[in-house]
């Protein structure tokens, strides 16, 4: 081998240019040091200001802002006149018109290169030419071979026009072989192509991505459709929108207010999410309502054409496009799995025939500290006032609360009542509680427990092609510094897509990455606003404060246990910091590759094979000096006496860690075979697809537990289990101690999918559009009973392309306009393990008696999956030339199936099972609007509006029999028959009565406060937690190179239960071991408190002891604590600036965008009390920076 | 030639992809189905059979013995259901409370008739493990029916037998069957008669697997106890025998502890600790020394669920019955859960926080003293109940006093005040209750439960309930009539 011959060598040329690099680079820094970073789009846009300059450094500017490559005769160009240029984003057809005008020159341009050459042919050339003329004919058609209609075909020289016919044909007579054909239509990038003689040619146009107007190719993970003949309901955000949200790094939450019917949920992440290493998850989101009852709702992930258990992978800046399939013709491909919604995710390719490009964009986002003030709290001072008001040491004497929190005000109000006869004793109690009052730890919570939160994230990506090969590559770092102190999350990706073509009938694409995420943390406890609110944590010398009473022991018993056991029982929160931590490492490797084989005329052979592997390790070690494990140490100490030596059960050095290392292969493999065909002499076109699509999960799972660990020397002690698990007996603290952990666990899982799908699609006339679908699918998740999976889903719709009928020829404000209407049936599948049509045993691990099994879940014979069935009927159109384009979708889903815990025959050895237990249905209506308001040289106003409605309601439901149907249940239930999935009643609350009792008004009229006397028909039904409307509404304005987007969302119509004060009896103390709770709401202060106090105030009194002459949750579950949960946001609002071409000039930079983001702005909200129903109160702030060379 | 190897590759990958047909068939590993025998064995040897350890088994009896007390204190915090047990309240639970007495048995009776109606078709066992396994899985339903039909059933009279509604009798393990119907006791007491001699005819005298599994001396043990139930003291009487007889011949058999041995200086009892001497098999389910079939429950503070015995104490009679040499005192304190002092010093079992209630060989000797003295084997009689309590007390004091031998209705007042002694709080004396109620010899007795309304000692400031005969039969919980809404419940 001679590897002298693989030379990618720079020629010497370069080297000023390696100038150049190092000079961008040190660019690059400058800018993400201080700013940081999100993308924006290149059109192909041309912007000059120049006077008097030579005509070749025009063409290099024009070259190297729009990717072409330029052909000349270098004499012809430097003879050519020096020009002055005044372009602002002008296309290049106008730049090269401009530049070119009254020069003795024309150009033409062709696959991504133009040529330019002198404008006179010569007299013999003219004489050839006349000779050489010929006859031309063909068709336009767009990607998917629908004929395009009306498109303009002319000649470059501009001789002669055509535009093209119903079928898409033109026809030319007699043109020069040297001329070359311009063809455009709207929506389409206008191409140029060499004519030829004889023959039909096809002519594909490919759509144009634009922002403003409908992406016009969507995506379904199967097939690529054209937006506008596609009969099933599909939408696409903003892109832009997408990229620049950089408040977070979760695709789902950028899409939020983006995308009609999609409901992204505030709070936690997970659903389908990876549940075993992943540390990030998705975040929940809902499509088209609710239609499941027990089951995840979040919709199915795919990204290129793979199905993925979440996102978290995915660098948001290698996102090309997304789409979300809602109806069934649009998801019915994706069979079982895609009831709740398919979101369709497409990464970045390289394009044929570009230079390399190389982009940088990074930003940096601060999220600050957690908002401790919300909800409002006592103060310390009325803390301590209420404590002294609600003190009882007659019903809570001082000996029943050995196990219960002992904190300082109760100390002291204990110690006074205990001493009632030392006036000396009493008032410096007092004096202290009087202290106690004075202090608010807040802002000590504040330093000492958080840091200021940011999220920071940079992707360099390189993209490029020649004809045979493309590529888009990106590297990322992403760093998620969380409020939490010592806790770090870092995630590292490599991703490398390819697209090989070594001839015209093969296409081999080839998608790899490459993530690994780092997360480590310390063991902080997380002290929240709602804790005592006097207790501080360090002195003012900056010890740290002794905080032995947060365990539960009374000091007398803390000094027992500790003298017989040598071990310290003091605790202090700053101190356990650093006596834990957690290591975790995830790395995910994966691969897609795809085939395509033309195999002979109209048909095609199509691969997909994926394979996805994920070994992670999570650790985490605890030290033997951090107080559970003093606390667990103490329950195997065995010594009677302070005198007698401890006996210790385990080990009282190092610490106890944790190894687990967890394995995920994922493969897929799918098969098809695609049919295209022209029927009818080209007036109809046929589309067949089908394939077979295989895929396996595997998860390994081992942990491993190590006691007595030392970190240094990484030893460990051995124990005796089987002595440990039949327990210790006379530990301290605990009478007998049993230790059931087991050392090493192993578990795997196995999950098998097999399907088979169809696809039809018939186009008649290009004007009417018919599609169909059908899957089966069967997995191994049922046992080997694959008779009980024999449920195909299945979908069919149409279109009708209303423009292209004669009798709209002549309607000329509309654009577009176009009618759609589905049917079809999709699935929601269990997880793993949710049913089985067998006993599913599950082991026992037992050192005493042997291992056994149990029967962890009992067979259900009777079960299949969930089924919804969708129908969809959607309105296109665009008018005034598409400055407006809108899509209306109405819908109505039925959920048939739903599978819950339902409980059945006690007798037959069960109280619940999962079975299919009711029916429920959706419906709703959808909206899109975007408009280009204005469009000027200077300035551009446009707006998108996202709208939608949606209700649901349970048809019929399992009705828990032990469960009574009075109001005292149903206040609290969900999922009531005849009503909203997500329903809330409510008491009808009737105030106070003269003891500051709530009282209610049942349906006759009656006010009562009788305990458990209500009855279903006495409460009222407030409306859905799930909010029925929802959507977006953005705005974008450009003035010159500054750019404004304020993108709003909005929730409007549900309803929330407030946190009331729910503080009516018992201690005024927090829980042992909680660092949230201990303080009580605000309100608490005006709560009933003599008689004629009820004229005031409807929160009722607080009583000592339990009583059943009332129930206060009549209070906090009564109609007024229902509040509104209506809201409008500013998500983000976002000024962005390019720097000027003078600028970019000076450093040899394409283009340089920076910006600066604002996020989480309430605008109106209709609670009176200062209620977020996000619960997200601190705004978030962002810099950015995109940088293209 | 290109163009065809591109086809001839599809249509392999084609192909290929077509076959595998057992692509599907895989159970996943950790969620296994029972296919062989020994997968069946491994059922049986499932922990839930022996210990209920947090609620079931004899909780809420034991909370209606007679020998007990409630200590006011702690019985107005106690959970309702408790307090419902101890008051002999006609409906202990509420429609919304999860009877975990039955709910813990009937998950094991599902298990139990997946066993006997699958394992004769497992795979790599021979047919005698497969009918052991059967054989023991019987056992074990005859056991729980027997608690059901005592619980939930009248007791045992032989000429309303026929007619007395039980309890259904549950053969299938089938989550979707509904529809079950009350046997009648006498039905009841067939199947578990008929259960129990098909594991005595196939079970070997001990189980290898240790005295957490049936084996012929238990089965024997429980049938004998059936029996005895049913007034037919002959049959139980060969049957005691025969399970004291197979339990000696065991290799491990169940022996009694020595508590003169055990409470002297190096015993296994001593030092005594603040909670008792809990190094005493109480306090340790796996502790099957005098178990001749190991069968526990959670019999404690209140764990959460089920019952609780935080407030209960012993009735002064009930302490009056303790000789002061008998080491069974040791088991008691002026001591509720968690070394709280009871300033009344009453005394309340402390150091048993799993009562076993299978088959003890204590019990199995006071049983057959019981058989002997009502076939009148006065001598025997004597004989049983002294081998127990000279391993209780200093064999001076364990001689059965004179009295009792005056005649069958002393000696057998005897035994049952044995039995109290060796099994206060523990459950037995409801069963023993009911079964006086109908013994010709002590019917018509009256029965008393005291709630202490002061935490003081000699406290007259007491709240009394009276137990009516109707109660001795417990009504069927809502946890079974809401789904079984065909049913007659119990008045």
């Amino acid at each position: 081998m001679n590897f002298n011959t693989l030379n990618y060598g720079m020629p010497k040329l370069w080297l000023p240019t390696k100038l150049v690099l190092i000079m961008k680079l040190v660019i690059i820094m400058m800018i993400a040091g201080f700013l940081q970073v999100s993308a924006s789009t290149y059109a192909q846009r041309v912007t000059i200001v120049e006077k008097h300059i030579s005509l070749k450094k025009v063409i290099d500017k024009i070259g190297a802002q729009t990717g072409y490559d330029f052909l000349f005769n270098a004499d012809l160009i430097k003879a050519a006149k020096p020009v002055s240029v005044n372009l602002y984003g002008a296309s290049m057809e106008v730049a090269l018109e401009t530049v070119l005008k009254n020069q003795n020159l024309e150009y033409t341009i062709s696959n991504n290169s133009v040529v330019i050459k002198a404008k006179e042919p010569s007299f013999l050339e003219k004489v050839a030419d006349v000779f050489s003329r010929m006859d031309v004919r063909g068709h336009v058609t767009d990607e998917i071979g629908r004929p395009l209609s009306g498109a303009y075909v002319r000649t470059i020289s501009g001789s002669v026009g055509y535009v093209t016919g119903q079928e898409g044909e033109f026809f030319f007579r007699r043109i020069s072989e040297k001329e070359l054909l311009v063809v455009s239509f709207i929506g389409f990038e206008t191409d140029t192509v060499k004519p030829r003689e004889n023959r039909d040619m096809i002519i594909v146009l490919k759509a144009k991505i634009n922002r403003i107007n409908e992406v016009a190719i969507v995506s379904t993970g199967y097939q690529q459709l054209a937006k506008n003949t596609a009969t099933g309901a599909y939408s696409q955000p903003d892109m832009e929108i997408f990229r620049n949200r950089t408040g977070t790094n979760d695709i789902m939450s950028r899409l939020d207010g983006l995308i009609p019917g999609l409901t992204v949920t505030p709070g936690g992440k997970g659903g389908r999410g990876n549940q075993y290493s992943s540390t990030v998850g998705t975040q929940q989101s809902v499509v088209r309502g609710k239609s499941s009852v027990q089951l995840p709702l979040d919709p199915l992930y795919v990204v290129n054409g793979v199905q993925v258990p979440d996102l978290a992978n995915i660098n948001p800046d290698d996102v090309q496009d997304i789409t979300v399939l809602k109806d069934a013709a649009a998801a019915a491909i994706w069979g079982a799995k895609a009831a709740n919604g398919v979101v369709v995710i497409v990464t970045k390719m390289g394009r044929q025939n570009r230079p390399v490009r190389i982009n940088y964009s990074g930003y940096v986002n601060f999220q600050g500290k957690p908002d401790l003030y919300h909800p409002d709290q006592l103060t310390s001072a009325q803390f301590i006032q209420a404590a002294r008001q609600t003190f009882n040491p007659s019903v809570y004497p001082y000996n029943q609360q050995s196990f219960n929190m002992i904190a300082p005000h109760d100390a002291l109000l204990y110690g006074i009542a205990s001493h009632p006869n030392d006036g000396a004793y009493i008032a410096r109690a007092n004096a202290s509680l009087d202290s106690l009052g004075r202090i608010d730890n807040r802002s000590q919570i504040n330093d000492l427990f958080y840091r200021n939160a940011y999220t920071t994230n940079h992707t360099v990506s390189a993209s490029g092609g020649s004809s045979m090969y493309n590529f888009y590559s990106s590297v990322s770092y992403a760093d998620t510094h969380t409020s939490d102190i010592g806790a770090s999350s870092k995630a590292y990706r490599i991703n490398l897509n390819q697209t090989i073509t070594p001839n015209k009938r093969l296409t081999i694409g080839l998608n790899t990455s490459l993530n690994n995420s780092v997360s480590s943390g310390l063991t902080p406890v997380s002290v929240s606003g709602t804790f005592l609110p006097y207790q501080l944590f360090k002195d003012p010398a900056g010890n740290n404060i002794p905080m032995d009473y947060m365990f539960g022991f009374s000091p007398e018993t803390r000094a027992n246990y500790q003298a017989r056991s040598r071990i310290n029982l003091g605790y202090s929160p700053l101190d356990e910091l650093n006596r834990g931590n957690n290591h975790n490492n995830l790395l995910t490797i994966n691969a897609t590759g795809t085939v395509n084989v033309k195999l002979i005329k109209g048909l095609s052979f199509d691969g997909t094979y994926s394979y996805q592997k994920s070994p992670g390790t999570n650790n985490s070690y605890r030290d033997v000096t951090g107080y559970a494990q003093r606390r667990e140490l103490l329950n195997f100490t065995v010594a009677a006496t302070p005198a007698s030596t401890p006996v210790y059960y385990l080990p009282t050095t190092g610490g106890t860690y944790i190894a687990n290392a967890s394995e995920q292969r994922n493969w897929t493999v799918r098969n098809q075979l695609i049919y295209n065909t022209n029927l009818r002499n080209n007036k109809d076109q046929l589309s067949l697809q089908a394939g077979q699509d295989v895929s396996e999960n595997y998860v390994n799972l081992n942990t491993n537990i190590l006691r007595g660990y030392n970190q240094d020397l990484q030893t460990y002690a051995v124990l005796n289990y089987a002595q440990l698990a039949s327990g210790v007996f006379g530990g301290i603290a605990s009478g007998r101690s049993q230790l059931t952990e087991k050392q090493s666990s192993v578990k795997n899982e196995l999950t098998r999918f097999k399907s088979y799908y169809a696809l039809l699609n018939y186009t008649l006339d290009g004007k009417y559009v018919f599609s169909s679908s059908y899957r089966q699918d069967k997995s191994n998740l049922f046992g080997s009973a694959q008779s009980a999976q024999k449920k195909p889903t299945y979908s069919v719709g149409g279109r009708w392309l209303v423009m292209k009928e004669e009798f709209m020829k002549n309607v000329n404000w509309l654009s577009d306009l176009g009618l759609r209407a589905t049917y079809g049936v999709t699935g929601n599948s269990p997880y793993i393990g949710a049913a089985t049509t067998f006993d599913i045993l599950t082991p026992e691990v037992n050192t005493v008696t042997g291992d056994a099994l149990n029967i962890g879940s009992m067979a259900n014979n009777k079960l299949s999956w969930e089924s919804t069935k969708t129908i969809n009927i959607g309105l296109d159109f665009g008018i005034l030339k598409s400055r407006l384009n809108a899509s209306i979708d109405f819908y109505k889903k039925n959920t048939t199936d739903l599978l819950g815990s339902a409980e059945l025959n006690s007798l037959a050895g069960t109280t619940t099972a999962t079975s299919n237990i009711g029916r429920l249905s959706n419906k709703g209506i959808e909206m899109s609007l975007r408009s280009t308001n204005i469009q000027s040289r200077d300035f551009g106003w446009s707006t998108s509006l996202v709208f939608s409605w949606n209700t649901n309601k349970l048809d019929s439901y399992y009705v828990n029999p032990s469960i009574p149907t009075d109001a005292d249940n149903r206040v609290t239930a969900s999922n009531v028959i005849g009503y909203n999935t997500s329903g809330l009643f409510a008491y009808r609350y009737a105030g106070l009565d003269n003891m500051g009792d709530p009282q209610i008004k049942l349906a006759d009229g009656t006010v009562t406060k009788e305990y458990g006397v209500g009855k279903v028909e006495d409460l009222v039904y407030m409306g859905t937690t799930q909010p029925p409307v929802n959507g977006g509404f953005s705005n974008i304005f450009r003035y010159k190179q500054l750019s404004l987007s304020v993108n709003m969302i909005y929730s409007l119509g549900g309803v929330m239960r407030r946190n009331a004060n729910n503080f009516f009896t018992g201690r005024l103390t927090g829980s042992a071991g909680s660092f949230s709770t201990g303080n009580i709401n605000a309100e608490f202060m005006n709560r009933w408190k003599n008689p004629g106090d009820e004229a005031f105030t409807d929160i009722p009194s607080y009583v000592a002891g339990y009583t059943d002459r009332r129930n206060t949750n009549y209070y906090t579950y009564g109609d007024i604590n229902v509040i509104s949960a209506s809201y409008v946001k500013v998500r983000d609002v976002t000024l962005s600036y390019s720097l000027p071409p003078m600028l970019l000039k000076a450093i040899r930079v394409q283009g340089i965008n920076v910006f600066v983001q604002g996020g989480n702005f309430m605008v109106w909200k209709a609670n009176k009390y200062d209620v977020d129903p996000e619960g997200m109160y601190t705004s978030t702030y962002s810099l950015g920076a995109n940088i293209s060379f | 030639m290109k163009f065809k190897s591109y086809i001839t590759l599809t249509l392999l990958i084609l192909l290929g992809a077509a076959c595998k047909k057992d692509f599907l068939n895989v159970v996943p590993k950790g969620k296994q189905v029972a296919v062989t025998t020994q997968d069946y064995n491994l059922l049986m040897n499932s922990s839930n059979f022996y210990v209920l350890n947090f609620a079931g088994g004899w909780q809420s009896i034991v909370l209606m013995g007679d020998e007990v007390a409630a200590e006011g204190s702690m019985f107005s915090n106690a959970q309702v259901v408790s307090q419902n047990a101890f008051k002999w309240e006609a409906d202990i639970f509420r429609s919304t409370d999860i009877d975990w007495t039955a709910r813990l048995w009937l998950e094991q009776l599902y298990t139990l008739n997946k066993v006997i109606n699958e394992v004769q078709s497992s795979t790599g066992g021979t047919d005698a493990q497969k009918a052991q396994i059967r054989a023991e899985a019987m056992a074990n339903r005859a056991f729980i029916n027997f608690q059901f039909v005592n619980l939930y059933g009248k007791p045992y009279v032989a000429a309303t037998a026929g007619t007395d509604p039980g309890f259904p009798i549950i053969t299938t393990a089938d989550i979707t069957e509904n529809n079950f119907i009350r046997n009648s006791v006498q039905a009841d007491y067939d199947a578990v008669i008929s259960d129990l001699n098909v594991a005595i005819a196939t079970l070997p005298a001990a189980h290898a697997g240790g005295k957490t599994r049936f084996s012929k001396a238990s089965a024997e043990g429980i049938l004998g106890k059936v029996y005895l139930f049913m007034g037919k003291n002959t049959e139980a009487l060969a049957l005691f025998n025969a399970a004291l007889n197979d339990n000696a011949s065991a290799a491990s058999p169940a022996v009694l502890y020595d508590y003169n041995t055990e409470f002297a200086d190096g015993g296994k009892f001593v030092p005594m600790q603040y909670n008792g001497p809990n190094n005493a098999p109480g306090n340790d389910y796996n502790d099957v020394t005098e178990s001749v079939l190991a069968r526990s429950f959670y019999n404690y503070a209140y764990s959460g669920n089920g019952f609780g015995n935080d407030f209960l104490v012993i009735t002064p009679q009930m302490k009056s019955l303790f000789g002061s040499s008998d080491f069974r005192l040791n088991f008691y304190a002026p001591q509720f859960p968690y070394q709280q002092e009871n300033p009344s010093g009453r005394l309340s079992k402390y150091s048993v926080m799993y009562s076993k209630f299978g088959v003890q060989l204590s019990e199995l000797y006071l049983l057959r003293a019981e058989a002997k003295a009502r076939l009148n084997d006065f001598s025997g009689a004597k004989a049983d109940v002294e081998m127990l309590r000279k391993h209780r007390m200093p064999v001076a004091d364990a001689t059965v006093p004179t009295a009792a031998m005056a005649g069958q209705k002393p000696l057998l007042q005897f035994i049952f005040d044995e039995r109290l002694r060796e099994f206060a709080a523990e459950g037995y004396r409801w069963m023993d209750m009911r079964r006086l109620s109908v013994d010709p010899l002590f019917a018509g007795t009256a029965y008393m439960h005291i709630l202490y309304n002061d935490d003081v000692p000699n406290t007259t400031n007491v709240t009394t309930f009276t137990l009516s005969p109707a109660r001795l039969t417990l009504k069927l919980s809502p946890f079974i009539m809401n789904s079984n809404k065909q049913f007659t419940n119990n008045p």
